[in-house]
């Protein structure tokens, strides 16, 4: 379960030089509108946006919004939306192609169906036996990728102090933070398991 | 029933305008209710190539949305000289929802030192 399956997609959109009047039906009905030039992508129109900046056209309504990205975290979405107000963003492709609109509800949506999801999984009872051969193969996974993660960490440290160009200290600070998130990782499942 | 004669009382007076109503600077504040966008496509049509929008932004004005400009004030004086000037002398004046009309004319005087 991903953004992009609870992507919302509709042909109905409106050209940027609509009178704003007559589109106030359907943004009541919908509480979004796409706005688009030909077939060129040019905003999103929310309720928020018509109450906070009112004009006679829909382009001066308009206002720039966050971006999202299909492959973008739920959390991040939800924070993004509350800090803005947003109910409603445009997401995009990697390669900045318009491709829907995520909304809050379908948020909740997500959340929900997650939740579920995790409830389901953690109702599966296996035997003994099963569940011992897994916290057996988790402690020697987690034990034997831990150190190696370790010294990359160190590895990582020393060589930013010699690093003398912004190239290789961009490069070195990717390796750092890719390597963190395994680091979160293993140490979340090690508490899961084994505290 | 029966229906009574109507009079009507006119009463006019006429004057030559020139289009565009604006030729310097137009002033437009944050609510005007045609729009940055709107007021400058109306503007283009009146006057192709003629005008151009510049966003003010909120750290220069909070009551000003955009001014249009001469393009022909501009080839004589920088934008930021002429925002500076709006600012100190019009924006101060300039209530939200209203689009005022500014006459700005440039005098340009040289001075010529040779050595």
């Amino acid at each position: 379960m991903e953004l992009i399956d609870y992507l919302e997609y509709r042909d109905f959109s409106v050209a940027p030089f609509t009178g704003t009047d007559s589109i106030i039906p359907a943004l009541l009905k919908d509480k979004y509108i796409v706005v688009k030039n030909a077939d060129r992508y040019e905003g999103l129109l929310t309720i928020k946006d018509l109450v906070e900046n009112y004009h006679n056209l829909v382009i001066d309504c308009l206002r720039e919004k966050p971006v999202v990205f299909q492959d973008q975290d739920i959390d991040s979405v939800i924070e993004t939306m509350h800090h803005t107000g947003f109910r409603a963003l445009p997401v995009f492709s990697r390669t900045k192609q318009f491709i829907g609109v995520i909304t809050y509800e379908a948020i909740i949506s997500l959340v929900c169906s997650l939740v579920h999801h995790h409830i389901e999984v953690k109702n599966i009872v296996r035997d003994n036996e099963t569940e011992n051969m897994k916290s057996s193969l988790l402690a020697e996974l987690s034990h034997h990728t831990k150190n190696p993660v370790q010294v990359i960490l160190a590895s990582v440290e020393l060589l930013m102090k010699k690093a003398d160009n912004l190239d290789d200290r961009l490069l070195l600070k990717t390796i750092e933070e890719a390597t963190r998130i395994i680091d979160e990782v293993l140490t979340k499942v090690f508490e899961k398991y084994f505290l | 029933m029966q229906l009574k004669s109507k009079k009507f009382s006119v009463r006019l007076d006429f004057e030559a305008i020139k289009l565009p109503p604006v030729t310097d600077i137009l002033v437009l504040g944050c609510r005007v209710p045609q729009g940055k966008h709107g007021v400058i496509s109306s503007m283009e049509f009146l006057a192709p190539d003629s005008f151009e929008m510049i966003e003010i932004t909120n750290d220069v004005s909070a009551d000003v949305d955009a001014i249009i400009v001469n393009k022909a004030i501009l080839k004589r004086m920088p934008r930021n000289q002429i925002i500076d000037v709006l600012k100190e002398n019009v924006f101060p004046y300039v209530g939200p929802g209203e689009a005022i009309r500014v006459n700005f004319s440039i005098n340009i005087e040289c001075m010529v030192v040779s050595g």
